[in-house]
Parts: structure tokens; sequence; C-alpha cells
């Protein structure tokens, strides 16, 4: 009996409004966020425009996504495409806040899964593209870009919070990444 | 190193107009970048004849510290077979872009272009149905002179039924051209119409090219597009080309021997061959 063979997908949803060159963001930093917004007005806070925070709409939830990735299949792929991608299809892992996610799909079917995510052009009403980072066999690989990925952003933001001398979320954004990266380890493989 | 070349730019008339294209301009290439492509043409589009003054009126824009090659592209759309477009490096008008493509709308002119049209991409509107067939003999003709087709998939994201027309389109040009002498570009009028090269390059799979093909459509295609450009533009017979002596770096004065050495100083007009593809 040959394993059943799967394909991890690691993906980036970029917003139109995301600010180009550090798109992630962890959880704990919304708090160090709002508070320095407090402080200096909505429009000049330590990180300006977060993207995910500042639009002010709710956050996606994974469940959505994965109606939204179904719907693009159906629409793309039609009726044939959807079934046959139906089983095999599941979201691992999504984080609103950091906007990547990874899927699963069989791999015979990927480039139909892959395909249809690339026409995806909004999310409730939110223009956005969704790029793939990372592919993979086992989900090991995906967790460990994952946790590289978000630490080069949260990397960039604690130089960024250096600069600016503010210890306190210079510190929490370290707990942050801690934080990022069990809640990846802790996936299932 | 991935290529987009096509971002299409409107010449606005009034000072304000101006100002949002540039902004615009600018986000498409800044999420480029993000993407990870490394080099870019700036597209703009002419129907009929050249204008016999015709300056271009693409500025590349300055982004210090990132590693983007910036080319401008001219894209001529052409009906009249009984026009002569003077498409030539004599004309100063298409000489002062990098690239030159033509978009012919009939069969007769899609012949004329593949045959004998001095150009560097054959572009057609592949968001509609083609209004011929594509034929083996005619794309032949195109792929050995190396002129290279282009599919752009901005159209598609946009809309379903420009989705549709895309992939027949592309499956009737993959089939004629067995994959070779394709690229592919975005053509994409705003910033979210853009997309990852790989997400590309799965795309191109999808529309039935090899995985590494697709990738080269991407990549290694368009730069032959660049370096065919180069020599149709820049050398002489497209056996030779000049330049100047004071575009050597410091590694590479060695090539002058160690007589001209000195004389490089005051004399930087000097005369070097430099080999070239045809």
């Amino acid at each position: 009996m040959v394993r059943f063979k799967n394909r991890y997908l690691l993906f980036e949803i970029i917003y139109a409004d995301t600010p180009l060159g550090w798109t992630s963001i962890p959880a704990a930093t919304l708090s160090a966020i709002e508070a320095a917004n407090q402080f200096k007005g909505p429009d000049q806070g330590v990180f300006g425009d977060t993207g995910r925070n500042n639009c002010r709409l709710p956050p996606i939830s994974s469940k959505d996504l994965i109606h939204i990735f179904r719907t693009s299949i159906g629409d793309n792929f039609g009726d044939y495409g959807a079934g046959i991608t139906q089983r095999g299809l599941v979201l691992k892992y999504f984080s609103p806040h950091t906007n990547i996610g990874i899927l699963r799909i069989s791999r015979e079917e990927m480039h139909i899964a892959w395909g249809a995510l690339t026409f995806i052009k909004e999310l409730k009403g939110r223009p956005c593209i969704i790029k793939v980072l990372h592919t993979s066999g086992t989900i090991k690989h995906c967790q460990l870009t994952t946790i590289r990925y978000d630490r080069d952003r949260i990397m960039f933001l604690r130089n960024q919070a250096q600069l600016l001398n503010d210890s306190q979320t210079y510190t929490q954004l370290g707990l942050a990444f801690k934080d990022s990266a069990d809640e990846v380890n802790a996936l299932e493989v | 190193m991935f290529y987009d070349l096509n971002i299409p730019v409107q010449t606005a008339s009034g000072a304000t107009q101006a100002a949002q294209e540039q902004l615009e301009t600018r986000k498409r290439v800044e999420l480029l970048v993000h993407l990870g492509y490394q080099a870019v043409a700036y597209n703009h589009e002419i129907t009929g004849k050249l204008p016999n003054n015709h300056v271009n009126p693409i500025t590349k824009i300055n982004l210090p510290g990132v590693n983007l090659k910036q080319y401008t592209r001219l894209t001529l759309v052409v009906d009249d077979i009984s026009q002569n477009y003077g498409l030539n490096t004599g004309n100063p008008g298409v000489s002062s872009y990098d690239l030159l493509a033509v978009q012919p709308t009939n069969e007769k002119l899609f012949q004329a272009a593949c045959g004998t049209f001095e150009v560097d991409i054959i572009s057609l509107d592949m968001s509609a149905r083609l209004p011929f067939y594509l034929k083996h003999s005619t794309v032949g003709m195109a792929v050995e002179r190396g002129i290279y087709f282009e599919l752009c998939y901005g159209a598609a994201i946009r809309d379903a039924d420009a989705r549709r027309n895309l992939i027949s389109n592309a499956q009737s040009l993959i089939r004629v051209t067995r994959g070779k002498n394709i690229i592919l570009s975005s053509q994409a009028m705003r910033a979210m119409e853009l997309r990852g090269p790989y997400d590309i390059v799965n795309f191109g799979t999808l529309l039935g090219l090899n995985q590494a093909v697709a990738k080269d459509c991407l990549s290694s295609h368009c730069r032959a597009v660049a370096v065919h450009a180069e020599t149709r533009r820049n050398t002489m017979r497209a056996v030779i080309s000049v330049d100047p002596v004071s575009s050597l770096t410091e590694t590479e004065q060695w090539k002058l021997g160690n007589k001209r050495k000195k004389e490089t100083t005051t004399e930087s007009k000097q005369k070097k061959p430099k080999e070239s593809t045809s």
C-alpha cells in the first residue's frame, strides 16, 4: 500500500493597504501599537499603518477562508475541481495577525488548489493578493519556514523599536516571537 | 531572476492626474519588488503610426537600495497593412525605448510581424477571442527569428470572461509554438492585479506548459527578449557593438594591455569591439 501523499502550501495574504517589507506582525504587539497610537494619534503610531490592526475590520477567520478557497475552486474549476479537491483540502493553520497560513492538499490536485488561490482577488470585499511562499511534502518544513518568516518580520520591528528607543515594545516583540513560534510548533504533523 | 515586461503607464494630461499616475506606478513597482521580481518594463501603448516628433514619456522611478532593472517599452497597435510604420532603429521615436512590441490586429499584419518586422515581442490581445487562427508556419518564422510572444495575465485576474479567453488562446499559442518563445507578463493596471512569480509559474502549468518551461517564461525567456532588444538597438548588423573605454570597470582594465593603460585617462572614446549574440 502506497502512502497517501500531500502537499503543504504556505501562503501569505497581501492586502492593498498592507505596508510592504514587514507585512507580518505578531498578536502581542497589538497592545503595544495601540498604546503608542493613543499618545500620538492614529496616523502617527510608532509603526505607522500596520495593515491588519488599523483596518478596523474584524479579522478574517479560518472558516471564512476555507470557504472562500472552496468557492474559488468551484468558480475556476467547476464542480469536478471542487469534487476532487474536497477531501484533501484542509487549512492547517492560519494566523489573522501575521496573515500567513498553511493549506494541505493532496499532491495530485496541488496545481488546482494553487491556481484557485492565484485567482482570488478579494477577501470579504478587501482587495488582496494571495502569494504562495513555500510548498513542501511534509508540514515540518512549512512550520520552519513560517517561523523563519515571522522572525524576519519581528526582527525588523524590533530594530524599528530600538531606533525609536521604545524598550517596552522591544521586549514585547521578543515575547511575541516566542509565542508565535510556539503556536506554529504546536501544529500536529 | 524574474522579469515583468509589461507594466502599462498612461500619460495623463493634468498635473494632478500625472501625480496620481506616478503614485499608482510606484505602488505597482514596490509590490513587484516585494513579490520578488528583479526587472520591470514600463509599457507605453500607441495605436496606429508613431508621430514624427514622438518623445518617450516614461520616467524611471528612483528606488534607492533596491536591486531592480528598469526598461521602457513601446507597444504599437498596428491595423493597416499598407501603412509603413517605420519600425527600425533609425527612427528616433522608436529607438528611445529599450524594448519594442507590436500588437497586430489582423492576420496579414500578424504574418508581417512574424516574418519581417524588426521587433522584440509580438503581443496579442488574449483577453478577447483572437480574430484569426495561429498557424504553425507563421509562428515558426517568428520563433526562428528569436521574437517572443506575450501572454498577459492581468485581464484574466480582472474578470472571468477574459480568463476563459486567455486560457483558450494560450492553449492554441502553446500548441503552435510547442512552448517555445513565450513570455508571461502582467499588464496590471492596478497593484492588486499582480501576482507572485511562482504563482504565475503554477498558472503556466495549468495552461499546459511544463513546469521548467513555465519558469523560463518569466525568467530566461524575458532575459532573451532584453538581449534581443540590445542587439537590435546597439549593434552593427548584430555582430559588433562599441563601448567607450571609460565604461570598463577597474577589474577589466587589463583588457587594454599595459601600453594603453596610461592613455585611458586622457582618451575615453577609444573603441573596443565586444562580441554579441546575433
